[in-house]
């Protein structure tokens, strides 16, 4: 303990020491409160007892000692117990109750008539005053003893010594007496004081090392957080290198066994025996690292508590027999014959596939390896309700009994004969028995040496009904080259312009060139060594498909990908991942992305080679067609304006001679009229007639034209004056059949109010015009309607049938005879027009005899207002 | 262990409180001091022995008459002074106790007092009737001793304890002792304290009658 810590101890002793007097106090202050009330009590008492009355001769009155017993028991009693429930523990309280219970012995010493017994109250009161161990009031107690022997010793001796005349040294004596107590008492109290000091150091002294301890824990405590803390980052740093020493592995594997697998494939032109020994020899080798790999990256993974099940449907059968497809070449090269057997029929069960593929390859792997040649791997499928059992059985070198135990351990090499032959991490069979942990499953093994193994894995699987997505290719890494199809592409001129542009983003060169001499047979690529820059050659090379790796520096392939899919100019170029990372959190990241495929590395050339070309090719053929239905949709508004134009000019056009011929034919009908003979007037009549059809159909026509010619010219306008003054227009019609129009409060729109005048002239010109028996009535009326208005113009007439309603906003299309009905057919077409212009629509409800119903859409424009009209207008 | 906000209440208020308690206790002493130490009126005893007595006298030793009121609790401690004498000289000495009896007064001869002044060996208690006896003696306060010698001679008057009711070591006790084995010739002047024998107090007496203080008064004014 350093000098500060021994003050503070000491400074910590010295505040229990007072805290504990303190305590001591108080409580010696209560009960000499209770003592001090009681002997009041008992004084009265005793006075009333002993000397109740004083007398004269016969007659008597109540002694003085009792009022004394009461008056001055009661003031000297007062204060003291006063002060011991006010102020307990107070220095004051102590002296004030030493004072009172001296005087308490005075006065019971009066009111015994002086009897030496009771003096000894003054003995026992000072015992009892020592309970405070405080030598001060013992002092103080002893000094109220002295002054009152030497007061009344010398004012009233006779009452302290029975005598008048009394020797000074007296009252010494008496105070002798207490004095010689008090020594005693005061050596008591100071080895009571000093022990009371000792214990409180000792106490303080405790604390002060539960303290030292508390520190020390909190210390740990610190440093076991921030060696946690330590952890979580080592756990960090340790997944990164771990996902880092998955891409920078595969990623030259891939650079070695690609090109290998394209020469063995004869690529590159014939292979001799010896160098294909060679080169098998190489890719044997580098396929072995990248299961060791990939099985060190699972069991790290494992280790971390990363791998979460994630059950899913899946097709088990499909999936089964192409994971054991992936190995026939394998089998094949080694001269072992795979068999399936046993297998149920297709089912689709709830399974991680991810776990469920790693098991399977990692057995069938198992037993491959340590098959020998003409040996037999099985590999059999069992289905129950609610579980699945797989069973791999081999003709291999078989595990004795005394290895049984070691089988399942990491990193176990199993010691025999031919082990070293047979590499590995000695992870396979460990990782099985771990994922078929965490499906719930278990893993045993029935096996003698010589004679092959049988490995059964049991998992539960429950069917499920949901469909199940495609079956995905393998993601194990898998020894392919004895079916390798032969590259017929040849190496183009990557650099052609008529061939579609793909763009290779990868960091690492050598890999890029690579993939980029594989695709330059059917597209000119460009590569880009980082996110950035491919970023910048997808909007200035404009590229038809981008490939990209994942793990690039300045931008990454996921941001990449996002950034590509988040910008409309570039959305619809595919983006395919390419990815040393195989587990699931990378794939998904990758789909969430918005890429398009993912490659996983090492990946077969072919393979790529073939998904990039079917992709490519896919996208062409949608450009193509997308092209050409852009390049119909021009000419189609091509063609349109140019109808519309022509229509416009043929009506502007015929519209000068077909006047003359009007005008002559009335003319000659003026004229000549009745000078010639009666069918010459009905032709001159049909003439007249018809060139006035013509004329009116002319106009309309041209109408027409213009609505789909002119500029729309927006403007709020005021349906309600607009309806009014449309009515005034045929106020002629309305009168001559009677009709009655009426409307409700319509809106202030914002439409091209000559447009729209044409709209209602036409909807309530038929309303007129295909009356029925009775009078028109026609009502107008508007409502919200999504984001616009629905105008309803409704009237009472002859109605159309349903079958019809779609026909009746076609151009000359008329469901009436002119006779009966007359006009042009082509009223509804332009209202048509119009109102899809403005970006509505136009139907009718109805049916025969029951009245039609012209419903209108028109889209909300800004500043439109409701005339909340309070009263039904009606015009007739 | 004042704290600080204590200080000034104790500097102000706490001193003069105390110093108010203290005489407040102090003047309650005194009263009970003067109370105490107030003699009540002393005899004009005869000098010498009445013949007309009922006490009986000579015998060759000292008679020492004790006039007590039968209800007063102080003359307790001069019944235990006369005790103390009459274990001390039992040879030379005849003690007697005359209680005061008022006519008609039936409880009076049976009181606590009496029979501790009976259980003292060597005493003679009497009743004196009607105080006839006191009045021989010129007897006024319960408590008043009177020694005469063999030969009737008064040699002692006055009270045996040192205060009013209060036991213990006084002079006219150790007077009487000494007077009565001839040791002491001269007696010392000795107050009798006690109640009044015979003289009741009038019902209408003033408070400082009743209480006897006048007599205080002027017992201190003699001092």
């Amino acid at each position: 303990m350093d000098h500060g810590d021994r003050e503070t101890v000491e400074a910590r002793g010295r505040e229990i020491f007072e805290a504990r007097f303190l305590d001591l106090a108080r409580t010696t202050d209560r009960m000499f409160a209770g003592l001090m009330a009681a002997q009041w009590i008992l004084g009265i008492a005793f006075a009333v007892w002993v000397s109740p009355r004083a007398w004269a001769g016969m007659s008597s009155q109540i002694h003085l000692h009792v009022f004394a017993a009461v008056l001055l028991g009661g003031a000297v009693t007062a204060v003291p117990i006063l002060l011991a429930l006010i102020k307990p523990g107070a220095t004051l309280t102590r002296h004030a109750i030493a004072v009172g219970q001296m005087m308490t012995s005075a006065l019971l010493i009066h009111l015994t008539g002086g009897r030496i017994e009771t003096h000894f109250h003054v003995f026992g009161s000072l015992a009892f005053l020592a309970f405070y161990r405080d030598w001060r009031v013992m002092m103080t107690a002893t000094a109220v003893v002295a002054l009152d022997h030497g007061a009344r010793g010398v004012l009233w001796p006779q009452s302290v010594y029975g005598v008048s005349m009394v020797q000074a040294w007296r009252f010494l004596e008496h105070t002798g007496w207490v004095v010689f107590e008090d020594a005693f008492l005061c050596f008591s109290i100071t080895k009571g004081i000093k022990e009371m000091r000792g214990l409180a150091l000792q106490q303080a002294q405790l604390e002060e090392g539960a303290r030292s301890i508390e520190r020390k824990v909190v210390e740990r405590t610190e440093e076991l957080a921030e060696t946690n803390r330590k952890l979580v980052e080592s756990e960090r740093l340790r997944s990164e290198f771990l996902a880092n020493v998955s891409h920078e592995l595969r990623t030259p594997l891939t650079l070695t066994l690609s090109p290998i697998e394209s020469i063995l494939a004869g690529d590159c032109g014939p292979v001799l025996d010896a160098q294909e020994r060679l080169l098998r020899s190489v890719h044997n080798n580098s396929v072995r690292l990248l299961q060791m790999v990939s099985s060190l990256l699972d069991f790290s993974k494992l280790e971390a508590g990363k791998i979460e099940v994630r059950r899913e449907p899946t097709p088990i059968l499909a999936l089964t027999r192409q994971i054991f497809s992936d190995f026939q070449p394998l089998m094949h090269q080694r001269g072992i014959r795979g068999e399936l057997a046993e297998l149920p029929e297709e089912t689709v069960v709830d399974m991680d596939r991810y776990l469920y593929e790693k098991i399977l390859f990692n057995l069938l792997s198992n037993a491959v390896k340590f098959t020998p040649k003409e040996g037999n791997v099985c590999l059999s499928m069992r289905l129950s309700e609610d579980s699945l059992r797989i069973g791999v059985c081999d003709t291999g070198i078989g595990i004795s009994r005394a290895d049984m135990p070691k089988l399942f351990q990491k990193f176990a090499q199993l010691e025999g004969s031919s082990t070293r032959r047979f590499e590995g991490t000695g992870l396979g069979l460990a990782l099985v028995r771990e994922f078929a942990g965490l499906l719930g499953g278990t893993v045993s093994v029935e096996s003698a040496p010589a004679l092959g193994s049988t490995f059964l894995v049991d998992i539960p699987a429950r069917r499920v009904q949901a469909p199940s997505a495609p079956v995905r290719p393998s993601t194990a890494p898998l020894q392919r080259y004895a079916s390798l199809p032969r590259q017929t592409e040849k190496a183009h001129d990557s650099a052609s312009d008529a061939l579609p542009r793909v763009l290779v983003a990868e960091d690492n060169s050598e890999l890029a060139l690579y993939i980029s001499d594989l695709l330059g047979g059917f597209c000119q690529t460009r590569i880009a060594r980082d996110g950035e820059e491919a970023l910048e050659l997808v909007k200035s090379w404009a590229p038809i498909l981008v490939l990209s790796d994942v793990m690039m520096p300045r931008r990454d392939g996921l941001s990449l990908c996002r950034a590509i899919k988040a910008d409309p100019a570039t959305l619809s170029i595919p983006v395919v991942l390419l990815t040393a990372l195989t587990y699931r959190d990378a794939m998904l990241q990758g789909w969430e992305a918005g890429a398009d495929e993912y490659i996983y590395k090492p990946f077969h050339p072919k393979e790529m080679v073939t998904r990039i070309r079917a992709m490519v090719a896919n996208i062409q053929e949608r450009r193509r067609i997308e092209g050409a239905l852009e390049a119909k949709a021009r000419a189609l508004a091509r063609s349109n304006a140019d109808l519309e134009q022509f229509a416009y000019a043929a009506s502007h056009d015929l519209q000068e001679p077909l006047r003359k011929v009007t005008n002559f034919t009335e003319l000659l009908k003026e004229r000549y009229q009745g000078r010639l003979d009666a069918d010459a007037d009905r032709f001159i009549g049909y003439a007249v007639d018809g060139a006035h059809r013509m004329m009116t159909l002319i106009d309309s026509l041209l109408e027409y034209s213009r609505v789909g010619n002119a500029e729309r010219r927006t403007e709020p306008t005021d349906l309600v004056a607009m309806l009014k003054r449309v009515v005034a227009d045929l106020e002629l019609r309305v009168k001559d059949s009677g009709a009655r129009v009426t409307w409700d409060p319509l809106p202030t729109v914002s439409v091209d109010p000559l447009q729209m005048s044409l709209v209602l002239q036409n909807l309530i010109g038929n309303a007129l015009k295909f009356r029925g028996e009775q009078a028109p009535v026609i009502h107008v009326s508007a409502e919200r309607w999504e984001d616009g208005w629905l105008l309803r113009v409704r009237d009472n007439g002859i109605g159309i049938d349903p079958k019809h309603a779609s026909q009746l906003f076609t151009m000359f299309r008329r469901l009436h005879s002119r006779r009966a009905y007359p006009g042009t057919g082509i009223g509804l077409a332009i209202s048509k027009k119009i109102i899809e212009r403005h970006g509505g629509r136009i139907w009718v409800e109805s049916s025969p005899g029951a009245g039609a119903t012209f419903c209108l859409t028109l889209p909300t424009q800004e500043k439109e207002t409701t005339h909340a009209t309070a009263h039904r207008h009606i015009i007739g | 262990m004042f704290a600080k906000n204590e200080i000034s209440f104790g500097r102000t208020l706490v001193p003069a409180a105390l110093a108010l308690w203290i005489g407040i206790c102090l003047a309650g002493f005194k009263v009970v001091l003067d109370y105490e130490g107030t003699p009540g009126v002393a005899a004009s005893a005869p000098e010498r022995w009445p013949a007309e007595t009922r006490f009986a006298s000579g015998g060759g030793r000292s008679s020492l008459v004790l006039f007590a009121h039968p209800h007063c609790p102080c003359t307790k401690a001069s019944l235990e002074s006369l005790a103390w004498i009459a274990a001390r000289a039992p040879r030379t000495l005849d003690a007697y106790v005359a209680f005061y009896r008022p006519s008609g007064a039936a409880d009076w001869d049976a009181t606590p007092l009496i029979a501790s002044a009976r259980a003292i060996p060597g005493v003679r208690v009497l009743v004196d009737e009607n105080g006839a006896e006191a009045r021989r003696f010129g007897a006024e306060t319960s408590g008043q001793a009177l020694l005469y010698d063999a030969k009737g001679r008064l040699l002692f008057k006055g009270g045996i304890t040192g205060a009013r009711g209060h036991t213990g070591d006084n002079v006219g006790r150790n007077a009487v002792l000494a007077l009565a084995d001839g040791s002491l010739v001269q007696a010392p002047e000795s107050s009798v304290f006690g109640c009044s024998l015979l003289k009741s107090i009038p019902e209408r007496a003033s408070a400082k009658a009743r209480w006897g203080i006048a007599e205080w008064t002027t017992a201190i004014a003699k001092r």
